[in-house]
């Protein structure tokens, strides 16, 4: 075999060295730097100022954007009460203190500051490509083995998304290891709090209608992130069912004051079905956060008529909703409804006080 | 404050490093770990580092699970340790050093000895194939 020259060599150098003392030099089959970069997509910022223009046109605004953060934090909310409802814990007797009107502003400052830390939005991110990367294959171990073995990196210093785990199949084939595999091998030698080896049966497609009849669409996302990565297939396919449960029964309140409430907006206006969150939102009288929400899906769909028609008008506020209530919503007649009905209710009050 | 460790290190008189496989887990289950260790130490006794472990054993989903520390398991190389077979051929089998000849050879030793048997058992059912398939040659 020609591949045995080399290999020998490196053996009968190392065994001279042994001899000797000395270091040799050790030669070895270069493994690949990344096994594979997870990340948001390509975003533009990069770019120099010529392109810019062409850019901002054809750029689609992602999660991360700035002004797409401000208005998904400003429709969620910050209700303290249900932030901080109280989650199971050991049972303590509760603390009662006095305190003057200064403290008590105090208090509830950083209350607020708290609460904003546990309301940060989880990532938003493309499902990740399968790694399918063949590093050696040597047909001669065929037969040998009757199981893989999967070796993984255990050096401490280097991020998880950069570690080596490599898969010896029976067939000879050194491969990368697959995500769900390193998913697995990263939890077996550096486990996470509260994510298990194999995910919860809870998880499965006959059990999620289950939870979704008690409500508890909250603890199944929360749950979801503790275990899945974020550009996971799992992590993804979750949440969207989630959120198309959420959707179709219009219980949008379950997520206000969440962090989970901007992500399942954004999911609503890429999918363009905003229409039961606007009219959830016309009943609980919340006007700026139905018309950032427009905003929003203009934003994202620049090229649709309600935002052609609404440039045109140079809408704002209400006349923004009823532009799209006439354009592109499914159920605008019942918007439209929904708003005149809003702008009675405000009429008379205003004429009563 | 008196150091007192480097006082109760043994110093060894020409012996050296040894990365090998020290054997530990229950009756009828080995678990293997990675040490660094002196070369006359006990196999399972007082080691200088753990670099690693190795189940013999498949999982579930049908893998042996091996981990490496490989940043670790180069200083000691560097450091002039020595390397036991059972880990040079795991480092063969991972990638970091190229194949084992021992692996090689074993696997050329399996693949004679699976046509010899296959040879074998052939004329026993049928007496008219002639000849045997050649094995594996150089």
């Amino acid at each position: 075999m020609a591949c045995c020259g080399g290999r020998a060599s490196l053996w009968v150098c190392r065994a001279a060295c042994r001899g000797a003392g000395l270091l040799g030099v050790r030669r070895r089959l270069p493994l690949s730097p990344r096994p594979g970069a997870g990340g948001t997509g390509p975003s533009c910022r990069g770019l120099g100022s010529e392109a810019d223009s062409r850019c901002l046109e054809t750029k689609k605004p992602e999660f991360t954007d700035e002004e797409v953060q401000n208005i998904l934090t400003k429709m969620t909310g910050l209700d303290l009460q249900k932030v901080f409802k109280p989650s199971k814990q050991q049972l303590k007797p509760p603390t009662y203190k006095l305190m003057t009107e200064a403290q008590l502003e105090e208090a509830t400052r950083r209350a607020i500051e708290a609460a904003k830390e546990r309301l940060k939005m989880p990532p938003v991110l493309k499902e990740r490509t399968p790694i399918n990367d063949v590093l050696a294959d040597d047909k001669i171990l065929e037969g040998t083995d009757t199981a893989k073995y999967v070796f993984t990196d255990l050096t401490y210093s280097i991020p998880h998304r950069e570690r080596f785990i490599v898969v010896r199949e029976p067939s000879g084939i050194l491969r990368k290891a697959s995500w769900e595999e390193r998913d697995r091998m990263i939890q077996v030698f550096f486990p996470k709090e509260y994510r298990k080896i194999f995910p919860p049966l809870m998880f499965q497609e006959e059990n999620l209608p289950i939870l979704f009849r008690q409500d508890r669409h909250e603890d199944v996302l929360n749950l979801c992130i503790a275990q899945f990565e974020p550009d996971s297939a799992d992590y993804i396919k979750i949440h969207h069912r989630t959120y198309e449960d959420i959707e179709k029964h219009g219980k949008y309140d379950l997520f206000r004051s969440t962090r989970h409430f901007g992500g399942m907006v954004w999911y609503l206006v890429n999918e363009k079905k905003i229409d039961g969150l606007l009219i959830d939102q016309i009943q609980r009288d919340l006007m700026d956060d139905a018309t950032s929400l427009v905003v929003l899906y203009h934003m994202l769909h620049p090229h649709g008529h309600s935002a052609k028609q609404a440039k045109e008008q140079g809408a704002e506020g209400l006349d923004l909703i009823k532009v799209f209530a006439k354009t592109e919503a499914q159920k605008g007649s019942y918007i439209e409804l929904m708003l005149q009905a809003y702008q009675e209710a405000l009429n008379s009050h205003s004429a009563a006080s | 404050m008196v150091q007192l460790t480097p006082l109760l290190r043994k110093n060894y008189r020409g012996g050296h490093v040894s990365i090998r496989l020290a054997l530990g887990g229950c009756s009828n289950r080995p678990f293997y770990r990675v040490v660094a260790a002196y070369n006359r130490r006990a196999r399972d006794g007082r080691h200088l580092e753990q670099l690693g472990c190795y189940d013999p054993l498949p999982n579930s989903h049908g893998e042996k699970l091996v981990g490496l520390n490989l940043d670790r398991i180069r200083h000691w190389l560097g450091s002039g340790a020595h390397l036991t077979k059972p880990v040079e051929k795991l480092l063969g089998l991972c990638g970091f050093f190229p194949l084992h000849p021992m692996t090689i050879t074993d696997a050329e030793r399996l693949r004679r000895t699976r046509a010899l048997e296959a040879a074998a058992a052939s004329p026993a059912q049928a007496p008219q194939q002639s000849g045997r398939p050649g094995g594996a040659d150089c």
